[in-house]
Formats: C-alpha cells, sequence, structure tokens
C-alpha cells in the first residue's frame, strides 16, 4: 500500500540514509565474498597474496570434492529434512502455545506462562537429558534433532507478545458469529499475523539448520549427521580445544585434511541453502514498511 | 490432564467460586488444547531431567547414577566454594556482568536505530535489498568470521600495511587487552545487528498505514510520524527484547569471544564460559561441577529477570508478563 | 491472585517432585546388571579349546571410527583382521571435539562400548572410573597375549598400575603407545631453519644460544633472505605458542616440551611446577628478549591451527618452532614443495640443535610418558570377550597386525625385502599414488593400538632423508643430552587436589612476552596459581612423594 505525500522529493536526510546503507551494506557482504571467492581459488595463488580481494584463479576443485562425497550429499539432505519438518512441527506447536498464552483471562495462564519460562533458565543438566533421551529410544534417531527443541521458550513469549498486541475487534466480530477459539486462530488470526509467523519461522528454521550440539551428543551413525557436524569437523581448530600439546597434535595429524579452499567450499554450502529461504519470508515482515514509497 | 490437575488445585483453594470457575475452563477448554503439545514437550525434555539439577551439591558416583551420589562436604556447597575462592573465576565473573552490561548499552539500540532507517528508506527495491545484504554476515558462523578477522587484523593484515603506508606504527589489537572488548562489540554489531532489524521491522510492518496517513493529513512533519507512530508500535518488542537480553546476563557470548581470544587478553574478555571450558579440558571437569556453575548461573540470570521485567514494565508500561 | 500464585508453587513442587520420581525410574534401570557377567565366568577357556572358536562382535568407541568402519564398503584390510580373530568391531563413532564427554555421558548412563579410547590418565575420571567398577581390571596373567605384556613391562609403564607407586598395583588401562620408550621424544620438540636463507644473509655458523638466534632472525627480516626484492620476511614462527618451549632447556629444562615438576633448587628439593623457578622466568625473559628484537612473529599469540607451518612453507617466515619428527617434516615439505616446485624441502632446511644450558652447559633432550591415551574396557564385558580384545591388541601389536593395519596387504601394497618393508602403492589414471586409506578405509583407525610414531625412524612411507635427518637428531641427543630432570610419575600421582593444575605453558608465555615487564607479570602470575590451589597441590604431592619414595 503506497502512502502519497505531497513533498516527492527527496530529501538531503534520504540521500545521506541512502548511502550510508549502501556503505554498511558494502561491509556487511566482504566475508561471504570473500569466503566465496576462496572457495573457487587456486590454493597456490591465495598465499602468494598478502590479500585475496580479486579473483584471480578460479577453479571447482573443492566444489567436484565435496560434491562426490557421499558424507556431505547425506548431510545435505539431513539437514534439509530437519529444518522443514522441524520448523513445520516447531511453527504448529508454538503459535498454538503462545496464542493461548496471550489471553491473560484464561484461568491458569499464569501458571502456564511460568511453566514455560522456568526452562529458559534451569536445566537438570547433560546426564539427565541423555538418560531421558536413551529412556525415549531416541538415541541415534533423527527425530532427536526434532523434537527436543521444537518449541523455544524466548520465540514463544515473541509471539505471544504479538498476539497481544493484535486489535481484539476482529476476533470478537467472529465470535459473535459463533466461531469456536481454534477456528478463530486458523483462520483469523493467523492470517493476519503474517509478519510475526514468517519471523519466527524464519528464526526457527535458521536454529534448526545450524544446529548440530543435538547430533554431536546423540547422533553416531555418520549417515545422520547433519551438514554442521560436517563443517565443525572440517574448520575446527584443535589446538584450541585441546589442552595437551601433544592431543591437539595427535588430533590434527590423524584427521583427514582439508585445505583451505574445500574448507570455504563446505562453508558455502552450509551457508547458502538457507539463505535462499530468506527473500520468501522476507517479503512478509517489510510488507506495509512503505511509507513514502515511490510508485514504481 | 493438565486442566484436571488445575481444576483440582483451584477448587481446593477457592470452593466458593467452584461453578464459574468450571465454567470457565469448560468455555476456554480450546485454549487449554493448544497449549497441551507444547506442554508435553516441555515435560518430557526439560522437566523430568530436571532432577539432575541435585547434581550441583554432589560428587559424581558413576555407578551409582546421580540419585545414588554422595553429598559433597560442606554440606553440599563444596563445588561453589571452590569456584567462589577461584581468583580466575571471580574475574570471569566479574568480565562476564561488565561485558553483558557494555553489550546491552552499546550494541543493543543498534539494530534499532537500523531498523528506522532502513524504514526511512524510499525505494522499497533498495530497502529489500539493503535488509537482506545485511542479515549475510548473521549465517557465517564466529569460527568462520574469526578466521577473516584475523587475516585483517594480524600483524600482516591489511589494516597495518594500511597503517604503516601512512607512516603510522603497526598495532596488534588482537592482542591488546585494552581495547579487546571494543574489538568484540565492533565485530559482533557488525555481524549480528542486520539479522536483529528483523524482528523490529516485522513489529513496524503490522503498524496501520492509516495511522500515517492521518497524520499526514493533520500536517505532520517526518520525524514527528516516527515519533509518534512507529516508535510506539515497537515500544513493547523493545521491551520483551531487553528483558530477554537482561535475563542472558550470565552468557556474555562464548561462541565469539571463545573463537577470537587469546591468554593476553583473558584478563579482560575471560567469561564464565570460556573459564569453565578451558578447564573442562584440562582437568576433566565433571558433571557435578558444571552443573552447579549451570546452576549458579541459572539463578542470576532468573533474578535478572525479574528485576529487568518489573524496571520496563516501569518504564514503558508493558513487560513479558 | 495470591491463590493463582500458591497454586502455581504447588504444581511447580509436584512438578519437580514427578520428575524426582522419574529419574529414580530410570536410575533402577541403570542398576540392573548385565545378564551375560555372571554366566559367562564359568566358561573361561581351557587350554585345549581354541580360543577363536566363537563370533564375537566388539564395540568399539575411537576417533573416527565411523569413518573407518563403513558399512557395504570394500575393505580387505578390515576383512582380514575380522578373520584372523573371528570377530566383527562395531563401531561407535566420537570425535576429537566430543570425545570426552560423550564418553563421561556413557559412563554415568550405562552406555558404554565394550572398549573406549580416551585420555584419561591422572584425571579424576581415572580414578572414579577404576574405584567404581566402570572399567574393567586387566588379567594379571597376561603370557597369553605375549606383544601386550611386552608393552605393558616396557620403559615407563609403571604408571600404569594401580594404585601408582603399588608393586602390586593391577593394570586397568591399556595404553596407545606413542613411542617404545620415555627417550624416543627426543625429536618431538625441535627447530626447523631454511638454512638456504642462512646462506643468503652471510650467516653460516648455525646459532648455539638465544643472543645468535635473535642476531640470525633478525637479519631474516632485514636482509631479504628470499631475494625478492620486498622486506616481507619475518624471523620465527611456530604452530602455536606452545612450541617456544624449545628454547627452555637451555634455561628451565623442566620447561621444555610443558610444564613439568622439577626439583627447587633454592627450596632444598622440594617438587615444584617447572614454571615457579628461578631459572624459567630467565628463559622467558629470553623469549620476550627474541620478540622485542621482531625476530618472533608478532601474531604468534593467535596462530590458528595450520597457519605457522603454512606462513613458514610459503617463504614468509624462515624458522619453525615445532618437532623434528619424520612426520611433520615431511608435512611441511609436502606444503613447501607445493609453494616451491623448484626446491626440494629437505635440501634447504635444517634442524637445530638444542641450546647449551646457561647454568651447567649441559644439553637436556625431552622425555614424557611413552603413550598418549588409553583403551578401557567396559566392566561389564565378559571374560571371553575381554581374551579376544586383548588377541586384538595382541595382533596389532606384533609385526604381522602392524604391517597389515597400516601397509595394506602383503604382496599387493607391499613386500618384505630382508628386513625392510617396500611399499608398492598403486597409481590411478592420471598416474597419481592412491593412498593406503583410500582403498582401505580401516586403515584411518590404524592407531588402535599405536600411533604411527613408535616406527617414526623405520617407516617406509616417510621421505628418506627427512627421516634420515630427524634420526641423527635423536642419535646425536642421545650420545650427548640429559633428559629433562623430571619424574613423570609426579603429575599423576593421586591427591586431592590435583584437578588444580590447571596451568599451561602458552597462557603463561603469551601473557609474560606480550607484557612490558615479564618479571612483575610472572611473579604475579606464580601469585595466583599458588593461591588458586597450587600451594595446596604442591604440598600434597611433596607428601606423596615422600610416601612413595619418589626421590
Amino acid at each position: 500500500m503506497h502512502i502519497s505525500m505531497k513533498h516527492n522529493k527527496t530529501t538531503g536526510f534520504d540521500a545521506f540514509n541512502s548511502i550510508l546503507m549502501i556503505v554498511l551494506a558494502i561491509i556487511a557482504i566482504f566475508p561471504l565474498y570473500y569466503v566465496v571467492l576462496i572457495s573457487f581459488a587456486d590454493y597456490s595463488s591465495v598465499q602468494k597474496q598478502l590479500i585475496y580481494i580479486l579473483p584471480t584463479s578460479f577453479n571447482t576443485e573443492a566444489y567436484k570434492l565435496v560434491f562426490n562425497e557421499k558424507l556431505f550429499f547425506n548431510a545435505f539432505l539431513v539437514s534439509v529434512f530437519i529444518t522443514v519438518v522441524g520448523t513445520v512441527v516447531s511453527m504448529t506447536f508454538s503459535t498454538a502455545a503462545s496464542y493461548a498464552l496471550s489471553k491473560k483471562f484464561v484461568p491458569g495462564q499464569k501458571l502456564m506462562f511460568t511453566l514455560i519460562l522456568i526452562p529458559m533458565f534451569f536445566s537438570g543438566g547433560l546426564i539427565p537429558y541423555y538418560l531421558t533421551i536413551k529412556n525415549l529410544g531416541l538415541i541415534d534417531k533423527i527425530w532427536v534433532l526434532i523434537l527436543p527443541g521444537a518449541v523455544n521458550s524466548f520465540y514463544l513469549i515473541l509471539m505471544k507478545n504479538f498476539f497481544e498486541d493484535l486489535p481484539a475487534s476482529i476476533e470478537e466480530s467472529a465470535k459473535i458469529d459463533g466461531a469456536n477459539d481454534l477456528y478463530i486462530l486458523y483462520r483469523i488470526v493467523l492470517p493476519t499475523s503474517a509478519p510475526v509467523i514468517a519471523t519466527i519461522s524464519l528464526f526457527y528454521a535458521v536454529d534448526r539448520w545450524n544446529e548440530y550440539y543435538g547430533a554431536l551428543l546423540f547422533i553416531s551413525n555418520r549417515n545422520l549427521y547433519p551438514l554442521q557436524l560436517v563443517l565443525r569437523e572440517a574448520v575446527l581448530d584443535f589446538s584450541q580445544i585441546m589442552a595437551s600439546t601433544i592431543g591437539a597434535q595427535i588430533a590434527q595429524s590423524n584427521r583427514a585434511t582439508y585445505t583451505q579452499g574445500l574448507q570455504m567450499a563446505i562453508i558455502v554450502i552450509s551457508t547458502i541453502p538457507i539463505f535462499c529461504v530468506y527473500p520468501f519470508l522476507q517479503k512478509h515482515f517489510t510488507k506495509g514498511i512503505m511509507f513514502g514509497a515511490i510508485k514504481e | 490432564m493438565n486442566s484436571a490437575a488445575v481444576t483440582g488445585k483451584m477448587m481446593n483453594k477457592a470452593p466458593k467460586k467452584n461453578k464459574s470457575l468450571w465454567d470457565k475452563i469448560l468455555k476456554y477448554k480450546y485454549f487449554y488444547l493448544m497449549f497441551l503439545p507444547a506442554f508435553l514437550l516441555y515435560l518430557l525434555f526439560t522437566y523430568v531431567p530436571m532432577y539432575g539439577i541435585q547434581l550441583a551439591f554432589k560428587d559424581l558416583n558413576f555407578a551409582k547414577g546421580i540419585m545414588g551420589s554422595p553429598w559433597t562436604s560442606m554440606h553440599g556447597m563444596k563445588h561453589f566454594y571452590d569456584l567462589l575462592s577461584n581468583s580466575e573465576f571471580i574475574k570471569a565473573f566479574r568480565n562476564t556482568l561488565v561485558i553483558s552490561l557494555q553489550r546491552i548499552i552499546i550494541e543493543f539500540p543498534i539494530p534499532i536505530i537500523l531498523a528506522l532507517l532502513i524504514n526511512e528508506i524510499r525505494k522499497s527495491r533498495l530497502k529489500r535489498i539493503v535488509q537482506t545484504v545485511f542479515t549475510f554476515p548473521h549465517f557465517l558462523s564466529w569460527v568462520v568470521v574469526t578466521g577473516i578477522f584475523f587475516n585483517l587484523l594480524g600483524d600482516s593484515g591489511v589494516l597495518n600495511e594500511t597503517i604503516v603506508a601512512l607512516g603510522g606504527e603497526k598495532i596488534h589489537l588482537l592482542t591488546q587487552a585494552s581495547t579487546f572488548r571494543t574489538l568484540l562489540y565492533g565485530t559482533d554489531i557488525w555481524k549480528e545487528a542486520g539479522w536483529g532489524t528483523i524482528i523490529y521491522l516485522a513489529a513496524i510492518s503490522g503498524i496501520n498505514t492509516e495511522l500515517y496517513e492521518a497524520a499526514i493529513v493533520d500536517g505532520a512533519k517526518r520525524f514527528q510520524l516516527t515519533r509518534y507512530i512507529t516508535w510506539p508500535a515497537i515500544v513493547s518488542v523493545i521491551g520483551v527484547m531487553l528483558v530477554i537480553s537482561l535475563s542472558n546476563i550470565m552468557n556474555a557470548g562464548f561462541d565469539q569471544i571463545f573463537n577470537m581470544y587469546n591468554p593476553a587478553v583473558y584478563d579482560k574478555a575471560d567469561i564464565i564460559d570460556t573459564f569453565i571450558y578451558r578447564r573442562t579440558f584440562i582437568t576433566g571437569l565433571d558433571f557435578a561441577s558444571s552443573t552447579a556453575i549451570g546452576l549458579f548461573k541459572s539463578v542470576i540470570n532468573f533474578i535478572m529477570l525479574y528485576a529487568g521485567n518489573v524496571i520496563v514494565r516501569k518504564t514503558t508500561g508493558k513487560g513479558i508478563y | 491472585m495470591k491463590n493463582l500464585k500458591k497454586t502455581a508453587v504447588f504444581l511447580l513442587a509436584v512438578a519437580m517432585i514427578f520428575s524426582v520420581l522419574a529419574g529414580c525410574g530410570t536410575q533402577q534401570e541403570n542398576n540392573a546388571p548385565e545378564t551375560t557377567s555372571a554366566a559367562s565366568t564359568q566358561n573361561t577357556s581351557t587350554v585345549a579349546e581354541d580360543p577363536l572358536k566363537d563370533h564375537m562382535e566388539i564395540s568399539l568407541a575411537m576417533w573416527g571410527i565411523g569413518e573407518a568402519l563403513v558399512e557395504g564398503v570394500q575393505d580387505a584390510v578390515r576383512d582380514q583382521l575380522f578373520q584372523k580373530l573371528n570377530i566383527t568391531i562395531k563401531p561407535v563413532n566420537v570425535t576429537w571435539d566430543d570425545y570426552t564427554q560423550k564418553i563421561q555421558v556413557w559412563a554415568a548412563s550405562s552406555q558404554l562400548p565394550n572398549m573406549f579410547a580416551i585420555d584419561s590418565i591422572g584425571t579424576q575420571n581415572y580414578k572414579n572410573w577404576i574405584e567404581q567398577g566402570i572399567v574393567h581390571v586387566l588379567p594379571d596373567d597376561l603370557s597369553p597375549y605375549p606383544e601386550v605384556q611386552k608393552m605393558m613391562n616396557g620403559n615407563g609403564m609403571d604408571i600404569y598400575k594401580y594404585p601408582m607407586g603399588d608393586e602390586n598395583g593391577k593394570f586397568y588401562a591399556i595404553p596407545r603407545l606413542n613411542h617404545f620408550s620415555v627417550d624416543d621424544w627426543s625429536t618431538d620438540n625441535g627447530m626447523q631453519v631454511r638454512k638456504d636463507w642462512m646462506e643468503n644473509v652471510g650467516i653460516t655458523k648455525e646459532p648455539e644460544n638465544m643472543d645468535e638466534f635473535i642476531e640470525l632472525m633478525k637479519a631474516f627480516v632485514e636482509k631479504d633472505p628470499d631475494q625478492n626484492g620486498k622486506k616481507d620476511t619475518i624471523g620465527l614462527t611456530c604452530y602455536n605458542a606452545d612450541w617456544l618451549t624449545w628454547f627452555m632447556s637451555a634455561y628451565e629444562p623442566g620447561m621444555l616440551g610443558g610444564i613439568n615438576w622439577v626439583k627447587d633448587p633454592e627450596n632444598s628439593g622440594q617438587w615444584i611446577p617447572a614454571f615457579m623457578t628461578k631459572n624459567a622466568l630467565e628463559g622467558l625473559k629470553a623469549i620476550k628478549k627474541l620478540y622485542d628484537a621482531g625476530g618472533l612473529d608478532k601474531d604468534f599469540a593467535t596462530l590458528k591451527s595450520e597457519e605457522g607451518r603454512n606462513k613458514y612453507a610459503a617463504n614468509k617466515a624462515g624458522a619453525y618452532a615445532h618437532d623434528v619428527t619424520p612426520s611433520t617434516l615431511s608435512y611441511v615439505a609436502q606444503q613447501f614443495e607445493k609453494n616451491n616446485p623448484d626446491k626440494k624441502y629437505k635440501d634447504v632446511v635444517t634442524v637445530l640443535k638444542p641450546f647449551k644450558n646457561v647454568n651447567d652447559g649441559q644439553y637436556y633432550r625431552l622425555i614424557a610418558n611413552p603413550a598418549w591415551s588409553e583403551t578401557y574396557i567396559n566392566a561389564k564385558t565378559d571374560d571371553k570377550k575381554i581374551d579376544r580384545i586383548l588377541r586384538l591388541f595382541d595382533y596389532v601389536l606384533g609385526e604381522e597386525g602392524y604391517n597389515l593395519i597400516h601397509f595394506g596387504i602383503e604382496g599387493t601394497d607391499w613386500k618384505k625385502d630382508g628386513d625392510k618393508i617396500v611399499l608398492t602403492p598403486k597409481k590411478d589414471a592420471s598416474g597419481n599414488e592412491i593412498p593406503v586409506s583410500t582403498t582401505y578405509p580401516f586403515t584411518k583407525c590404524g592407531f588402535i593400538a599405536e600411533w604411527s610414531g613408535t616406527r617414526q625412524w623405520t617407516n617406509p612411507s616417510t621421505e628418506p632423508e627427512l627421516q634420515k635427518m630427524s634420526s641423527d637428531l635423536n642419535d646425536w641427543l642421545q650420545a650427548n643430552a640429559k633428559p629433562i630432570p623430571t619424574d613423570l610419575r609426579v603429575p599423576l600421582l593421586d591427591v586431592p587436589d590435583k584437578d588444580k593444575a590447571t596451568a599451561k605453558f602458552q597462557d603463561i608465555v603469551i601473557k609474560c612476552v606480550l607484557s612490558n615487564d615479564v618479571e612483575k607479570t610472572w611473579n604475579d602470575l606464580v601469585k595466583e596459581y599458588r593461591a588458586n590451589g597450587y600451594d595446596k597441590l604442591i604440598e600434597e604431592i611433596n607428601a606423596k612423594c615422600a610416601e612413595l619414595g619418589i626421590q
């Protein structure tokens, strides 16, 4: 929706703002540019130069290696599965729960809210958690990467906040027409809550895509490794982790060697896909911020 | 079942209101249904394991498990005593508090300001592109990003080459304790501010555009539009974000600091989490100790949540509950 | 409102009690013992029975084993090994990132595999696991497994007896050897220098003390040793700051290779950690001198994994502090020759001899515990399986097994030429050698029983001249250098405060070298460490040494 203004000329502020934004955008894009650059570069030309800004070589060795490796391909599929299924599960449970939490008149609402608040802070530690997962039979199963973290209290709180801010008029008129609360939620409230749905879905999706800790602990089957775990193996510096110099040495010399180009290729492949989801969701939370937009 | 339990307790405490309360619950049954799946997840994966908290007061015996393990000396407080009497831990604790608070003061406002500025961009294409690009750095992990920073800021990196070319002396930001925190905040802003704008932009996009139109008709200037329409709409989101940030005060950014720090800057940058991480690998810090630290952090975080909520509620009228 | 709050608290209490009960339930599950152990002790193999009669499945958790034992993949080495011992090894994958945590969690939840690898000697875990019955004791009689017996009775291995120092102590861990004796560590800390650069800057005598070294490093910075017209070279770089301990043999030899325990010369022979001696301070001052003179890489404190090595191999540095084992020399050579296709690394490098100690004029060489990490057997494993596990170790510690899992199939991938092993690698379509680990993934975990350092000076896959360089240095060191004056048992003694030993050389050297006043920084550090547990620890260690008669 466009708002027409009497004065359509761009002001000095606008010019300044635009330039500032462009400069900041360049600063923001640089590392990703650098990573992509190295992933396509030739090892020795990188070594020769002080700083590698403009490409002087091009080879797809790294990518060939990555795509041919069954491990990466599997990991990619695993990550896609967890992200898609995980986000759907998360959003289903989360929207329902936070909508319920946003209704202060429901008896026990405060208790319900406290119940989701406590786990944000207090945790029983690794051993009981591991035992619980084990007893539920989730060790080495893909669902262990989806179910335990399906609901994030922080996102629940954000969504609850959004729902609370919605004008009650729409719901009231639906109630008068005889709709029940579930219907109201799914047919009336959600469709008008596109910004928050898009935002929180994005948050969950990115969280799932980046998840590695659960896999680290509970998955021994290499076929179920998500992409981030593989990435860590490729990129992690063990001299930081291992307190014993000898241990770090042994770790370094007994694992597969990844050249810088290969590392960068893995990083690119692990980062780009989730990023492709972004534009689809972006339009939902930038829609309506069209104040002063010039008719295009 | 959840509602049954609630009903039962309610009935015990307030017998007079029996009928209308039960009626209420039936009336709102769908809301309980909505809450149920999430609740079951929490029950299974967070409440069932919570008995493990007692390990903070025990010495873990692998064969007997947590329940059978003996209590530590000093009435169960030995792990806490060990930590609090260690000067390195105290330094780390102090750093954690200082860095978290400084982050809130310095880093917290940036995404808000950026979101407002992005909102002001006239050309919608530029707006979209800029907003997208700003989120790029968020997707790279700190492991990757620090590699790039080290390249730029190292002794033979671009920064120093430029300084030398301009006739100056090389600087070593990475090992300089006095400026290290500034480096942390700067790089964190660079990495996360763009992503942080999303939630605020989402809030802004929920504003009814008719409000703007009406205000313009009334002769409002551009800045007044922001102050009187845009700002109030995002205040509640800001409030929530602020409370959450305060309740994370004991987590000062482990991922970033772990990848960027080195012994030369421990004095200023070592936080609780990095301190514990090192100890885990040197001495095999055991689960009981780490549970104790976890509990210590949790309690402080929880107190800050409450305090933060009170402050935010007093200043903006609305907190997180 | 108040009612609601009370209800909330009450309900939370209910939830907590519920979870506690849940906890009890799961713990009871843990304490149920495996049914096999009691019954099977009746069936210990008699002399007449074939010990390899029954096929066994043995689960093993070791770094990267998931990659080495992938299902459905052809692997003749694996097949031969399994056949020989009538076993199947079931891999339980752990990574270098998570192995400690995973194993600890498994230990606490009865989830341990039959055997697992971890470096835990000297830690609380080691003691706890033994005393709480998590790991199985090894049989007293190891004669059915001669190679294992030989190893357990080898040089420096008495530290694995539990309790340590007890003549009748039992073995609970199968050590994973890094070297066959404590002395073989001599080249595990060294200095590589570009001798072609030395010629180019006009200094042909190898430095024999820190001042000469500084002169050489300065020349590397100033005099364009790579002759490319640019002043873009630095003197010394390192794998990371830990490897600067090489200089310490000239000042405080107890700090060579890390922080060992030495007798304090100023305090009637009390055992203290080496970083607390005055000599240690002298050493730190010397390194600072090197740094201030511009001879040390200014980024030495922030070098990430292979950065230092890459710098050196890319002609950006003239000296490299790391180790001078054949494998490291080979690795550097590989990088170097990629960057300098017209040169061979063996022609341009020299490995320095250590400096003479400034106090007693001696040369010192590194010694350390022969093994890094151990294999433990789950206490719930039955005796028959333990026997088979030990036979597995016996086989791979012996000639036949070692050659199989390191070099491949005899006749196909290697052959015997008298005493030596000659590799006959296959080549692929483009003429490149196919590495053994590609054809036989199992060889990726060739370190089941020993790391590749044990036979480093006779390994046929190392470039012979580089191997000889390392081996020659070792010979010289054995003949001319004394072992560092420490007792390797001391850091492993079982004392209540042993987890207070948190000092790391890297932390100390970085803080001191980058400060303005080394002496003050060092004093403050020592004070801080003492206050945070070292005072108690020193007392306890000395008491224990007196008790066990460790002089």
